[in-house]
């Protein structure tokens, strides 16, 4: 098998916002190589709708100091304050440098950046909502990506398409390099490089319905926690309220910021129950948690497994202004038009909380006491900083991602300027062939797709928005099960040349490492905070779990750690809305 | 509610010969189902080496443009209830293809690099955003939708006869800056759109139009750039 | 290249293709006209043109240049600022037109010459 070596100061993997932001802030000071298992603009970024937040101020006064706060309550508490208040100030430069980068955001009529409402923002401290959420139509992450696709081009980044990650080599606690394969030949690439960034994104694929790319299937962290390294908060997992019934594609949030609300079976506005202050635009854990009481209590519409979101009464012209990718998601996918019927909507799963434990710039924690591996950083939504505790607010995301991608390539320059001098040994590359080799010529009688599906749909059932002890404990069998299943699998595909079918497999590996991480994280927390609802522990316990989960591999098993919140500046109340 | 349809696929699998055949796959499908919805089954449960891309799988990525029926368009925005019960499906036309509907699509991104696709703007800016006006930002809103799929570009006769038009994708980048209010490069960007393989090549054919799958109009954002290098005087002479 | 065509692609094509002949056209009547310069050779190519074969052709060329002029219009008038959204309509109107038009001129033409 063919195998190239390549060096660069820093290889980052994944080309979302994340990436590309840290590629534009490290190129400067060496060579950077990006990697995607798709073409960039392919990045699952491209895919967010409805607006990065921050408080500008241009449509009403606002202030980071709100945007913290409102950060803090919507995690549930466990976010750690230090990094939502960095994010929170951060915001607004970060912002204004996006603009200046070339972002088309939308425009108020004085020609400042636009701002909408969104899910969690209030003024005032939770008196009523506010606009932060800058956008560009329904585009906003389709925007932001292309513009910072565009400076890495015009800043020199280099960019490896189609390549897809094996292997993370970490040895004597520092990153020694990466080794992948380039999907359309089959041949290994080895990226030796003394720093190394983790932008892979999220990992929504292993639930069956989902807003979330193919793609989207967490390769890296389930490297990373294979060979003893940590992840965190792994059980929370957000469910957005609306996506499209039957198909789990997104409806932004700002369908609901621009003045949707959400009806049950009996044309009433629920919302008005669970949080009467900003009803429909309450943060995202607790919409979906009313829609599923709603649906399991009979009032889904004629009964059924859905709510409506209603968009009929707001203004055709903003309907086509500021939400058209929706309205054509609606016309295409479910034949109907939302100025003139309302839309049936779902929970769906959406983003991960949890992921590879950072510190505030970047670099990647391997234990709660707060130390590193060299030369390793994460950011975006496979990192967990923690700025979304419990339960991430919306537009939140795309600021998480620019920021922390931002201050990871920064904390990379200082290890790029060292004389640190790496190697991945023959044995580690030869030991991944083996096993792509193993998958390939298989015999076994277990099919990738079949075994994917029982995953999705036993992650869906059992460990979705609402939790308990026996589902869990079962769940836990079957994805044993699943495991040794697994070991039986056997491909159709032996070439080289663009094998998706492999790629396929290899994902399907790590996406039930990373189902056994989360289920036995939502076992072992017996509370309920932010997304993570156990219905046999309804309540929040901040005596017992004011924590962060650390969940290690060990020869032993799976282990837990916990690590305290950092609580600077707003002490833990109850969330009310 | 659930049809049989039947999915006729051009493949080309370089390890075999022949390489290049077509193959028949009848499956049962949902009428509301896309296209790649069908190519997965396919691929799950009969041919596991059929080889396509995909990732959103809701029209907003790109990665999953093919020609259907002739014409070209993304297998995830294609419902099979729009569609006849036999369906031809093929690679996007003329790249060079890796394996069955996976096409190269190097030549289609280089063409992006020559037009400069980013915005160029060496004045200090100001402390806060830069102001634009919500018309202005209206005039390059169409532009700014593109997901360079390629379907526009491999359905333009003009690419197909010469591979090194810049095409409508490539156009259409060099609009969404030049017509952009904070740009400065227009001098720049106009000499690299006027020459051979530039915008004097398009002759309206609007194949383009008709197969974008944001509904872009594209031939009219080339005409405007057309009528704007005519106004500063580019005939092609330069680059 | 099997790619589906529309009305605009085949506009662009008839006008494409009605533009070559009318170019070898041109030629030929060059050719004809040279011989104005004295009667005998007038007359005996005019002789040559009441052929019925040249005659079907003038009724062949007669929609060549129909095609070619209208679509050429059509082209015209979307650089000179008329909105593409109506593309489709100038093609579908032009060739109405274009059948109309030659259908007239033919029926007149006929009972000229036969």
């Amino acid at each position: 098998m063919e195998i190239n070596k390549h060096y660069f100061d820093t290889v980052i993997i994944g080309s979302g916002l994340a990436g590309l932001r840290a590629s534009i802030e490290c190129v400067k000071h060496g060579t950077v190589a990006v990697l995607s298992k798709l073409y960039p603009t392919r990045s699952h970024s491209t895919a967010a709708q409805g607006g990065i937040g921050a408080a500008l101020g241009n449509e009403e006064p606002d202030n980071p100091e709100w945007h913290t706060y409102d950060t803090v309550k919507g995690s549930d508490f466990l976010g750690d304050q230090d990094a939502i208040e960095i994010m929170c100030y951060d915001a607004i430069p970060t912002i204004i440098e996006l603009e200046h980068m070339g972002v088309p955001f939308s425009r108020t009529p004085e020609g400042k950046i636009a701002q909408r409402r969104f899910g969690g923002h209030t003024r005032d401290f939770g008196a009523a909502p506010v606009r932060r959420a800058c956008y560009s139509a329904d585009r906003t992450g389709h925007a932001v990506l292309f513009a910072l696709y565009e400076q890495g081009q015009l800043n020199g980044v280099r960019f490896f398409q189609e390549f897809q990650v094996l292997d993370i080599v970490i040895e004597n606690n520092a990153v020694q390099g990466i080794i992948t394969m380039n999907i359309k030949n089959g041949s290994i690439h080895v990226f030796e490089s003394k720093a190394l960034i983790i932008a892979s994104g999220g990992f929504g694929k292993i639930f069956k319905v989902t807003s979330n790319a193919y793609a989207s299937t967490g390769e890296c962290l389930s490297m990373l926690f294979k060979q003893g390294y940590p992840l965190e908060d792994m059980e929370f997992f957000q469910f957005h309220p609306t996506g499209l019934y039957g198909l789990g594609i997104l409806i932004t949030e700002g369908a609901r910021g621009e003045g949707g609300i959400l009806i049950n079976g009996n044309g009433e506005r629920f919302m008005e129950r669970y949080a009467p202050t900003i009803k429909d635009l309450a943060p995202r854990d607790m919409v979906s948690r009313a829609i599923l009481t709603e649906i399991r209590d009979g009032r889904g519409i004629d009964g059924k497994d859905y709510v409506y979101l209603d968009l009929r009464h707001i203004d055709k012209k903003i309907l086509e202004e500021r939400l058209p990718e929706i309205t054509t998601f609606c016309k295409i996918y479910l034949g109907i038009d939302p100025s003139k019927a309302p839309i049936p909507v779902v929970p769906t799963a959406h983003y991960a909380m949890g992921g590879i434990p950072t510190d505030v710039d970047g670099r990647v924690l391997k234990d709660v006491d707060g130390s590193v591996i060299e030369g390793l950083y994460a950011a975006g939504e496979c990192a967990c900083v923690s700025v979304h505790g419990a339960n991430r607010l919306g537009c939140n995301s795309l600021l998480d991602t620019v920021v922390f991608g931002r201050r990871a390539g920064k904390s990379a320059i200082s290890i790029i300027k060292s004389a640190k001098k790496n190697r991945v040994k023959k044995e580690r590359i030869q030991n991944i062939i083996d096993c792509i080799s193993m998958i390939k010529n298989s015999n076994g009688r277990e099919n990738v797709a079949s075994i994917k599906q029982d995953l999705q749909k036993n992650m869906m059932d059992k460990c979705s928005v609402f939790r308990k002890e026996e589902d869990l404990k079962e769940l836990l069998d079957e994805i044993n099960d699943i495991k040794e299943r697994y070991k039986e699998i056997s491909i159709t595909d032996r070439s080289n040349t663009f094998n998706t079918e492999l790629l396929d497999a290899v994902e399907l590996g790590h996406m039930i490492t990373l189902s056994e991480v989360i289920v036995s994280c939502a076992l072992q927390r017996t509370e309920s905070r932010g997304a993570h609802c156990r219905e046999d522990y309804p309540k929040r316990d901040d005596e017992n779990w004011l924590k962060h989960t650390f969940v290690f591999q060990t020869e032993k098993g799976i282990l837990f750690k916990y690590k305290p919140v950092n609580i600077t500046r707003f002490q833990p109340q109850e969330r009310k809305y | 509610m659930e049809k049989y349809y039947t999915f006729k696929i051009k493949r080309f699998l370089p390890d075999e010969t022949p390489s290049v055949r077509w193959d028949e796959f009848r499956i049962r499908l949902n009428r509301m189902e896309r296209i790649i919805d069908g190519l997965i089954k396919i691929k799950e449960t009969r041919d596991g080496t059929l080889t396509f891309r995909k990732s959103c799988a809701h029209g907003v990525c790109g990665s999953c443009a093919m020609k259907i029926n002739g014409k070209n368009r993304l297998a995830c925005q294609t419902l099979v209830k729009d569609m006849p019960e036999v369906i031809e499906i093929e690679p996007l036309p003329a790249l060079p293809v890796i394996k069955d509907l996976a096409v190269d699509m190097t030549l289609f991104f280089e063409k992006n690099d020559r037009v400069l696709p980013y915005l160029v703007n060496d004045e200090p800016p100001p402390e806060r955003e830069r102001l634009q006006s919500p018309d202005d930002q209206h005039k390059i809103l169409e532009s700014i939708t593109c997901i360079m799929c390629g379907s526009c570009t491999t359905s333009c006769p003009v690419f197909w006869a010469d591979k090194e038009y810049l095409g409508p994708s490539a156009l259409l980048k060099a609009y969404r800056f030049t017509f952009d209010t904070r740009d400065r490069a227009t001098q720049q960007r106009l000499e690299k759109i006027t020459g051979e393989h530039g915008v004097w090549r398009c002759h309206s054919i609007f194949n383009c139009v008709d197969v974008c799958p944001k509904e872009i109009d594209i031939t009219k954002h080339i005409l405007k750039l057309k009528r704007l290098a005519v106004k500063k005087g580019f005939t092609g002479d330069s680059q | 290249m099997r790619y589906k065509w529309s009305i605009n692609s085949l506009a662009w094509l008839f006008h494409r293709i009605t533009g070559i002949v009318l170019s070898f056209y041109i030629i030929a009547h060059i050719y004809v006209l040279s011989h104005l310069k004295d009667p005998e050779s007038y007359n005996r190519l005019m002789g040559m043109m009441k052929n019925p074969i040249v005659k079907i052709g003038e009724l062949g060329l007669f929609a060549v240049v129909l095609i070619h002029v209208f679509a050429g219009l059509r082209v015209t008038f979307l650089e000179a600022g008329i909105s593409t959204k109506y593309q489709k309509h100038m093609a579908y109107t032009g060739a109405v037109f274009i059948a109309l038009v030659w259908f007239i001129g033919a029926v007149y033409f006929l009972k000229e010459v036969f």
